[in-house]
């Protein structure tokens, strides 16, 4: 038996734009890049921002140059 | 000479060559498609009238293209205020991005509350695909911005100019068309595309659209650009007749 491709129903532009404006919501997929993009821009700032004075003293000291 | 869709009754039947057909400019096309255009209501009104006097409206190429861009500025930001609202109070938003986004649904507000329609510049087109078209960790991801495109406007945007053309019974014409010279009494060129813009400091995509008006055998086109129905004025001020809006006030 042939099963042919169902027909697209035939919309006026104005039934097109109130069904997309209806349908529009977010996939997970872009949700997924918008959080990849927030987590970028949250590692961007921790990456920029000063170390802290304990960070600092324990660091392991580089012996002064010795001016012989 | 300009003329109303009040008077075009009328005009019809001192003038029967008006039913040989009519030339539409991309703004009445793009109107009749977009609910949220200003000139909408008068633009389905003027293809239901040609329809009922069986005045066959004709488009081109140079129209479809700016269509699809007019749509593309409309409904990229229509779909970024949509996102924002779907996310708002969503911890995924980058501060960046929800504050651009934060800045844009205002001032779509503010062109609604105006009446106008908001569309975007190149410039905002591109700091919106800037801040969204982040490399991602995983190559094989999809960029952010192609995830959005996809979610918020592809589909409909493939399908807008069929539809519009099938629901107002547009026809197109194309090189072959011109060729045959049915319609046109010679091809439009650049160089008379280029004086017109020397001439009256108009749009290139305006100059298409006039010359290509005037090197065929219609006598009417439908507009609501102010620039496009000036200059057939000035060209042709006794022999076409531009169809505007009664408010002649400006779209684009």
């Amino acid at each position: 038996m042939n099963q042919s491709e169902p027909k697209k129903e035939k919309k006026t532009p104005r039934e097109l734009f109130e069904e997309i404006r209806r349908n529009q919501k977010p996939s997970p997929e872009l949700i997924d890049g918008l959080k990849e993009i927030k987590r970028n821009e949250e590692q961007k700032e921790k990456d920029k921002q000063p170390e802290s004075p304990e960070r600092k003293i324990a660091r392991p000291q580089t012996p002064p140059d010795l001016d012989l | 000479m300009r003329v109303t869709l009040n008077e075009f009754p009328r005009l019809i039947e001192e003038r029967p060559e008006l039913l040989r057909g009519c030339i539409v400019d991309t703004n009445a096309v793009f109107a009749a498609s977009m609910p949220l255009d200003r000139l909408n209501t008068w633009a389905e009104e003027v293809f239901l009238r040609f329809r009922d006097y069986k005045v066959p409206v004709y488009s081109n190429l140079n129209i479809r293209s700016e269509f699809i861009d007019l749509h593309r500025r409309v409904l990229i930001p229509e779909g970024l205020v949509s996102l924002f609202d779907a996310t708002d109070g969503d911890v995924s938003l980058s501060l960046e991005l929800r504050t651009q986004l934060k800045l844009l649904k205002s001032a779509k507000k503010k062109a609604t509350e105006a009446k106008k329609l908001f569309k975007f510049n190149d410039q905002q087109l591109k700091k919106f695909r800037r801040l969204m078209s982040v490399p991602r960790l995983d190559p094989s991801k999809p960029i952010v911005w192609e995830s959005f495109c996809k979610d918020y406007f592809h589909s409909y945007l493939s399908r807008a100019w069929d539809s519009t053309l099938e629901t107002y019974g547009i026809q197109f014409l194309g090189t072959r068309e011109i060729e045959s010279g049915e319609h046109f009494t010679k091809r439009p060129s650049w160089k008379d595309m280029t004086d017109i813009v020397g001439r009256y400091g108009i749009g290139s995509t305006d100059a298409m659209i006039v010359n290509f008006f005037l090197c065929s055998k219609f006598s009417m086109l439908v507009t609501g650009d102010e620039d496009v129905a000036y200059v057939i004025e000035r060209l042709a001020p006794d022999s076409r007749y531009v169809l505007v809006c009664e408010d002649g006030e400006d779209t684009a």
